[in-house]
């Protein structure tokens, strides 16, 4: 782990205006690291309101439903499940699949999106060292910058 | 049915605005103009103009925008409504989608009649005949607002640019003020200093 090291050195050759300038490029990534975990979140959501809908098909061959056609187009029919689902695996491809397995699908991708979730949170979390890192570096500059003012003005006196 | 291109209009002289937007008019004398007002007046009223049909012009293109998607959903809407109907004495397999990404098969037997989401929480059935009465109306509605839309726009656009040529020939009328002043004011000192 040389990067924090490194970037150690380096701050402490920084000027108050690189320090303000690196400070504000480590915010922003830690800006778009947590938009990323929320569209992770959000699509992992998607994937368990496909499995209870999956779930709730169960035991319904033969029951009356509105088949929407488009958003705003209904039909009646019939469901004729026969307890098949398609599943769009992605790149275009749909699997016909029984809804255990639509489930198990599901459940497995949910969690391939919560370990992408911690490992972006872990990213974060070392950001945000950094952060803390560069504050304190720019708090210690400014005092020694405060106290070498004092003395100025001293000896002028 | 002959479908005119609404966009044909944008390339008229003198389009008329189709709802009430105020219109600019030309400042051919800009002397004239000027002789009774005070110039940094002027020139603020015109940059207010100014922003004023910019903030109208982005507006109009959004309303163009959604127009435009609107219309081509009820036009498939209408085709959908059309095709169900050809086949209403077939009984057949439906692939729908149960949520996203999943779809589960419905058999459809016969339809006598379709069911319209309306929006506000409103669905009415229909026969086929009633659907395509709805959806035919709405698509005139929306394809009405779609032309008056665009001829607002080119209508606006036109102000825009008569409103930048304004600006333009006060500021250089100003520009050319000051320098001859300036050239005034050191020919008076010149004289001045030769007394």
């Amino acid at each position: 782990m040389a990067e924090p090291a490194q970037q150690q050195v380096n701050l402490a050759t920084l000027s108050l205006e690189q320090l303000q300038l690196v400070r504000e490029q480590v915010e922003e990534e830690i800006q778009q690291l947590s938009e990323s975990i929320q569209q992770l979140r959000h699509a992992s959501n998607k994937y368990l309101e496909a499995k209870d809908a999956m779930g709730g098909l169960k035991g319904t061959e033969g029951k009356e439903i509105l088949v929407p056609l488009t958003s705003s187009i209904y039909i009646s029919g019939k469901i004729n499940a026969n307890e098949k689902v398609l599943v769009d695996i992605g790149t275009g491809y749909f699997v016909e699949m029984g809804i255990d397995q639509g489930q198990g699908f599901s459940t497995r991708k949910v969690q391939l999106i919560q370990e992408q979730v911690n490992k972006v949170q872990q990213a974060i979390t070392i950001k945000r060292q950094n952060l803390d890192q560069i504050m304190q570096v720019a708090q210690g500059k400014l005092a020694l910058y405060k106290q070498q003012q004092a003395q100025a003005q001293q000896a002028e006196k | 049915m002959t479908e005119v291109d609404p966009y044909k209009i944008l390339f008229e002289q003198d389009i008329k605005s189709a709802s009430n937007i105020p219109s600019v008019t030309f400042i051919s004398n800009v002397d004239d103009f000027l002789k009774d007002k005070v110039i940094d007046e002027v020139f603020n009223r015109l940059q207010e103009a100014h922003q004023k049909y910019k903030y109208y012009e982005s507006k109009l293109t959004n309303n163009v925008s959604l127009l435009t998607v609107r219309a081509k959903q009820l036009q498939e809407s209408l085709d959908i409504v059309e095709r169900v109907e050809k086949k209403k004495d077939d009984t057949y397999n439906v692939q729908y989608e149960l949520s996203e990404g999943v779809y589960s098969s419905a058999e459809v037997k016969e339809p006598k009649s379709i069911y319209l989401w309306l929006g506000a929480n409103v669905m009415l059935e229909y026969s086929f005949e009633e659907a395509g009465e709805v959806l035919r109306k709405n698509k005139e509605s929306v394809d009405r607002q779609l032309k008056e839309t665009i001829q607002d726009l080119g209508f606006v656009k036109d102000q825009i640019t008569t409103t930048d040529v304004n600006i333009s020939r006060v500021y250089n009328y100003d520009v050319l003020q000051k320098r001859k002043q300036k050239q005034n004011k050191g020919r008076e000192e010149e004289e001045e200093e030769e007394k």
